[in-house]
């Protein structure tokens, strides 16, 4: 008796183990099936964004091209500098000894472009700031720095939220001028230096290459640092000042230039030869 | 010391607890297959509208950067219907065509010999329709157009015969 109770209560164990078992096989399946199924339930949340990805894309590339645009247009920087010069953060100004930055920093949305629907956004932050900061900002002396931030998908104005929402951004920057300054530098502007020769033959238009006259023109512009050598042009004006046969070259420098004239005078006109360099 | 079997409630409620998870498992696999693919052809077709789009840029690209917008247009027009004649052979190639922005099957056997190079790279892709739009009425302030290219494509969980369309825009300029 005792032995058939306890086969009875083995047999009805061993067929508790095999549901178990089975729920147990029918519970991985589940979790693997779960598991499969969340990362491509995750990819469909995502699918909208990956074509939103590509319209992101041709967006801030729409962009890019606006800003090439306006690098390429001086009129187009031009107006950009004039729209925004009241703004401190978007258009810098020069200070003596407080160099702006080496690297431009958009902050600022300067314009947005049209796009075809209202999900889609293209915003162009600008920075621009002398080239030369002894000269004013102007299309021939400027550094800029565009940030392209195109958007898909996005709450409007807002290029940063909103479910599904993709930005790509773009920066790009361009400077054109002759002397990089990004400060304003003093100029030493060293004082007037004349020094007078006389010419020795009389009044002349222009003097004849190897003679004393020009070799007496070579030492006086050597002397002040003037490459005589240069071009020398020859303008005539009407005299009406004293009778004089005596030609006198005076060399003067000054204020961060170099001008040379030569002064003749004759009794009906006065010449002036201008050397520059 | 003989074996006893299992009595036929214990193997009926075994073998339904795992019938019941091969099913469920069957669904959600079934289910993850579909939506899977659906993704990979949505994914690969915004693919297809950023290359056309920019297909179109490089072909605009060859006209100089102070031309005028209405030069852009026409250079747009020109490559827009090359676009849709070789768009048109690529779908016969693949023994479709499109109605209404529709693929519909042909009959008979697919043409496989199709010169687009371009659309030949896709032909791993769903059936697709493509359209061409310049938007030229957008304002852009320079000589840039507005295109958009649209795909339209039958989904997998789409089970209507309405297909699903993605519109993808470009700007496109010589600079």
């Amino acid at each position: 008796m005792s032995k058939s109770i306890h086969a009875k209560s083995h047999g009805q164990q061993q067929g508790m183990a095999g549901v178990l078992v089975s729920a147990l096989i029918s519970a991985a399946l589940l979790l693997i099936a779960t598991q499969a199924s969340t990362k491509v339930n995750m990819d469909s949340y995502h699918a909208p964004n990956k074509v939103n990805i590509e319209v992101a894309n041709q967006l801030v590339q729409a962009g890019v091209r606006y800003g090439n645009y306006v690098i390429a247009t001086p009129t187009a920087v031009d107006a950009m500098i004039t729209q925004n010069a009241t703004n401190p953060a978007v258009v810098l100004s020069c200070q003596s000894g407080q160099p702006l930055p080496e690297r431009l920093q958009p902050t600022q949305v300067v314009t947005t472009l049209n796009t075809p629907q209202n999900t889609q956004e293209v915003q162009i932050k600008a920075v621009f700031a002398p080239f030369d900061c002894n000269l004013p900002i102007s299309a021939t002396n400027f550094r800029l720095t565009f940030e392209t931030v195109g958007a898909a998908g996005c709450s409007t104005g807002n290029a940063a939220q909103g479910d599904g929402c993709v930005t790509r951004s773009v920066v790009q920057s361009a400077y054109k001028g002759d002397i990089y300054r990004p400060s304003i530098e003093t100029v030493v502007v060293p004082d007037p230096v004349v020094i007078s020769y006389t010419c020795p033959n009389g009044p002349h238009h222009m003097p004849a290459p190897g003679t004393p006259e020009e070799t007496g023109i070579v030492a006086a512009c050597a002397a002040i640092g003037v490459d005589y050598h240069a071009t020398f042009h020859v303008i005539t004006e009407p005299y009406d000042g004293p009778i004089s046969t005596i030609a006198d070259l005076q060399v003067t420098t000054g204020g961060g230039s170099t001008t040379t004239t030569v002064t003749t005078t004759t009794p009906t006109t006065t010449t002036k030869s201008s050397i520059g360099n | 010391m003989g074996a006893r079997g299992f009595t036929l409630v214990e193997v009926v409620m075994t073998t339904l607890v795992l019938s019941l998870g091969v099913v469920l498992f069957g669904k959600a696999t079934s289910n993850t297959l579909t939506a899977s693919t659906d993704n990979a052809e949505r994914q690969r077709v915004a693919l297809m509208a950023s290359d056309i789009n920019n297909v179109m840029a490089a072909r605009v690209a060859s006209l100089p950067v102070t031309a005028n917008q209405q030069a852009v247009i026409n250079s747009l027009n020109g490559i827009m219907g090359e676009l849709r004649t070789e768009a048109t052979n690529a779908a016969s190639s693949q023994g479709y065509r499109c109605e209404g922005n529709r693929p519909v099957m042909n009959g008979g056997t697919p043409n496989r010999n199709n010169s687009s190079t371009l659309f030949r790279s896709w032909t791993s892709g769903p059936p697709v329709c493509f359209e061409f739009v310049l938007l030229n009425n957008i304002n852009t302030g320079f000589n840039g157009v507005w295109v958009e290219t649209r795909i339209s494509w039958l989904g997998l969980k789409n089970a209507s015969d309405t297909p699903e369309t993605i519109r993808v825009p470009g700007l496109i300029s010589p600079l």
